[in-house]
């Protein structure tokens, strides 16, 4: 657990002189107070600054460093800026100094400083390499967005909720490093690239001997060509990484455009209803491939019923025509050959008159199962089912989807073509690459589709040609097969791995957010909680099971902080959170139940906010004793603050 | 008499045909279209016949797992001394009807089996 | 800060080994898991780390 204890900041953004933030050892909520351009975002920058020796700006662009000293002392000529940060972690005191200093006279940019940084643990400093490898370790950058974050990063966290989008899939994957997936994604991944060493040792060996000579060269040849099936899709992989970041960039640059930002919303929509229609559709495909493997049965439901009836009548006759011989013989004989008794006087007159007049008519019996009754006995195996209904109801089903997914492919190129070529002027660099970036985006896919498949067709002859292998096994054939195969069924055990601890993650963190959420919201009346996706996206759930399709700012602003507290929760990494202005698209009520709920979030909060959003009266009222201290950013001059602590 | 055959089997025409109906996704594998086919043919009264030129897509014991098929066969087709040979021709037949009605009426699975 | 609960990797790993492969040397998946969570950004080493297990997996099964 990492807790902040002490920071000091020097020269850095509107903090000239040297000042001090301490942070209690209890746990709660420690607040910042202070009005526009007196540092709240500075401070946070701060943290950062001394953990990865960088800072970030508006759309979290990296900032030049030149840009952060102090300005009224740049006037001086004094340039340069400092940060120290004490903290525990592990049991053990640390202290982190990060300084940058000009290296001439008048700097104009970042080439003209020099960094230095030093780590202390207990009383002892620590070499670079040492130091590097311990602050990956206490607070990895790449999870850094869940610790100290503004409402602008809170915001990218819609990106979740739109599957195909690049941010939406950074976030995911920063998720899953915080949440610890990427160990047995890397196992996963080391494993396969061993299993295939050892196949393809294997082939080699193989392809030494005689007997196995043909065999090892086919497998080391089909090898070959599935690692090159590989190859290419990890080259188009990395393609389709390129045209994404691309296709973010040139997005942003029209989100950026207010006329274009509402089409664009409307592009997104349409693509996430569309990816949900298609699989949609695939899931309606599989049930109607289901129902008509049994549709035989039906479509032969009527002609074996009228089989089955023809059958019966005429097995029905059979049985008549032979009483009726029997009858024959019974006349004919004075004697009844199934009674044992002899016909004579009434009852033979009774007989004879029941007789057809042709006595030609009446056919002798044949003896054993006549050919009626052994037709109805094959036609009663026959099964009946009668799936026309179904069937139908699934094909009109599958035909809304095709059609609603056309209807939104055509809506789609529509607005893409809106954001393409409207208004030359200020679309001029970015429309001609845009569409041509979608264009390519869909080919590359298409590319890794086709070559996946290719890789499998090989795929599959590699596991039939090593099945025939196995039969000649000599000792040390077996060996490098038995070495192959460890690290297969290894790989398989990752693979299905990282699918269950995921699924188990996005439970837990689903029932956390689920929680936080109820205790932030103000519709508490209406929703039940929140629903997790693959991607980590959460939507809000209501009362009556179904999703909230419409969320407003304020709604998406808490969800996204029920997130963050949420991987707080379930993470084995713990830290403080540091927020700087979270409050923006909050109203009253939403706001004091978000403080209301931050010492739940994390054990410590640091909480930057200007007055107008919280005043210290609500603040007080709302934490009472988890407001751990007070600071007040108090303004000496423009370029000038100093913190001051609230008694 | 007559042997019959172990497997159903293919010619080159309703190959393609099948290949054409696997296209449209209405089924998860060929079997299940020729099987379907087969009921279609039967349906519409086909009679009894061998068709010739084929070559071996699935064997008998898996086409027809339960028997059913063939005691259907024996019932329906009651001179029938060959069942795997008709099934074949059923089979054969049944693609070429129901894809004669699918490209010439464009419909779907449902309307098949109206 | 640590960025994995081992223990919990752990387990899941050990459940699926039991679900799917059984005969499989428990010892070395565990191995594997401690090899990434020790290499987080080396990849060559946690290659070699799987290999040496390998090995003793392999003895363990009487072959050299």
């Amino acid at each position: 657990m990492l807790r902040l204890k002490r920071l000091e900041v020097e020269g850095f953004g509107p903090f000239a002189e040297p000042q001090v933030l301490e942070f209690p050892d209890a746990p709660g909520v420690t607040v910042v107070y202070g009005e526009n351009m007196r540092g709240k975002t500075s401070l946070l920058n701060a943290i950062r600054y001394a953990f990865f020796g960088t800072v970030l700006g508006r759309g979290s662009r990296v900032r030049r460093l030149h840009t952060i000293s102090n300005r009224d002392l740049a006037s001086e000529g004094q340039f340069g800026f400092s940060v120290s940060l004490t903290f525990d972690y592990d049991g053990h005191e640390y202290e982190l100094v990060r300084e940058c200093k000009p290296t001439v006279k008048s700097p104009s940019n970042d080439e003209d400083y020099t960094q230095t940084a030093m780590l202390r643990r207990g009383t002892s400093t620590l070499g670079p390499q040492e130091r590097e490898r311990a602050l990956q370790q206490i607070f990895p950058k790449e999870v850094s967005r869940f610790f100290l974050f503004d409402g602008e990063l809170l915001q990218e966290y819609e990106e979740l909720l739109i599957n195909e989008s690049e941010a939406g899939h950074r976030i995911s994957e920063a998720i899953e490093r915080i949440l610890g997936v990427p160990i047995l994604k890397r196992g996963r991944t080391h494993l396969t690239q061993l299993s295939e060493e050892a196949d393809k040792h294997a082939a080699k060996e193989a392809s030494k001997r005689q007997e196995t000579q043909a065999l090892g060269t086919a497998l080391q040849q089909a090898a070959e060509q599935k690692e090159a099936h590989q190859k290419e899709v990890a080259r188009l992989q990395q393609q389709l990484q390129e045209l994404n970041a691309q296709r973010t960039e040139v997005e942003q640059f029209l989100q950026s455009v207010q006329k274009y930002a509402s089409i664009l919303h409307e592009r997104d929509e349409a693509s996430a209803r569309l990816d949900q229609a298609a699989k949609d559709e695939k899931l309606c495909r599989g049930e109607l491939q289901k129902a008509m493997g049994e549709a035989w049965r039906s479509l032969l439901r009527e002609p074996v019923r009228a089989a089955r009836n023809a059958a019966q009548d005429e097995a029905q006759k059979e049985l008549n025509a032979f009483l009726m011989s029997l009858r024959a013989k019974a006349v004919e004989d004075g004697h009844c050959g199934t009674c044992d008794q002899a016909v004579d006087g009434p009852v033979l007159a009774r007989l004879r008159a029941s007789l057809p007049e042709e006595p030609d008519a009446v056919a002798a019996p044949t003896g054993g199962v006549s050919a009626a009754m052994s037709r109805l006995a094959d036609l009663n195996k026959f099964t009946e089912a009668d799936n026309v209904g179904e069937v139908r109801l699934l094909w009109k089903r599958l035909r809304d989807l095709e059609l609603e997914q056309v209807t939104l492919r055509d809506r789609i190129t529509d607005l893409n073509a809106a954001l393409a070529d409207s208004d030359p002027e200020t679309l001029r660099r970015s429309k001609a690459s845009y569409a041509e970036v979608l264009e390519k985006i869909s080919v590359v896919k298409r590319a890794i589709d086709d070559e996946g498949k290719k890789g499998e067709e090989k795929d599959q002859n590699i596991q039939r040609l090593k099945k025939k292998l196995e039969s000649f096994g000599t000792s040390d054939l077996r060996a490098s097969q038995l070495r192959a195969k460890i690290l297969r069924d290894a790989s398989e055990v990752f693979g299905a791995a990282v699918d269950r601890y995921k699924a188990g993650l996005r439970s837990r963190v689903e029932a956390t957010a689920s929680k936080l959420f109820l205790s932030m919201t103000t519709e508490k009346q209406d929703y039940s909680g929140l629903t997790i996706n693959e991607g980590y996206g959460l939507t809000i759930r209501h009362r009556d099971g179904r999703a909230e399709e419409a969320r407003s700012a304020g709604a998406e602003h808490v969800v996204a902080l029920a997130l963050m507290g949420a991987l707080q929760n379930n993470a084995p990494l713990r830290g403080p959170i540091v927020m700087d202005s979270p409050f923006g698209r909050l109203d009253e009520s939403h706001t004091d139940n978000v403080i209301q709920t931050l010492p739940e979030m994390a054990e410590q909060v640091v909480l930057l906010v200007y007055e107008a959003e919280v005043g210290k009266a609500k603040m007080r009222d709302v934490l009472r004793s988890r407001l751990v201290r007070e600071y007040q950013l108090e303004r000496i001059s423009a370029r000038r603050t100093n913190v001051r602590e609230v008694k | 008499m007559e042997r019959d055959r172990e497997s159903v089997g293919l010619n080159p025409e309703t190959q393609a045909i099948l290949a054409e109906l696997e296209e449209h996704g209405w089924f998860l594998e060929g079997q299940d279209i020729a099987r379907f086919c087969m009921a279609y043919a039967i349906r519409a009264k086909i009679t009894e016949g061998a068709t010739a030129g084929t070559e071996t897509r699935w064997a008998a014991g898996n086409f027809d797992k339960t028997g059913e098929i063939r005691a259907l066969l024996a019932a329906l087709y009651p001179s029938c001394v060959t069942p795997v040979r008709l099934m074949e021709h059923l089979v054969n037949e049944g693609l070429r009807i129901v894809a004669a009605r699918v490209r010439s009426e464009a419909i779907g699975p449902a309307e098949l089996m109206d | 800060m640590r960025t994995t609960d081992l223990q919990d990797l752990l387990k899941t790993v050990e459940l699926l080994r039991t679900e799917l492969h059984p005969d499989l040397d428990a010892g070395f998946l565990e191995a594997v898991v401690r090899a990434e969570e020790e290499n987080p950004e080396d990849d060559a080493e946690a290659v070699r780390v799987i290999q040496v297990a390998l090995k003793a997996a392999l003895a363990a099964k009487g072959v050299v």
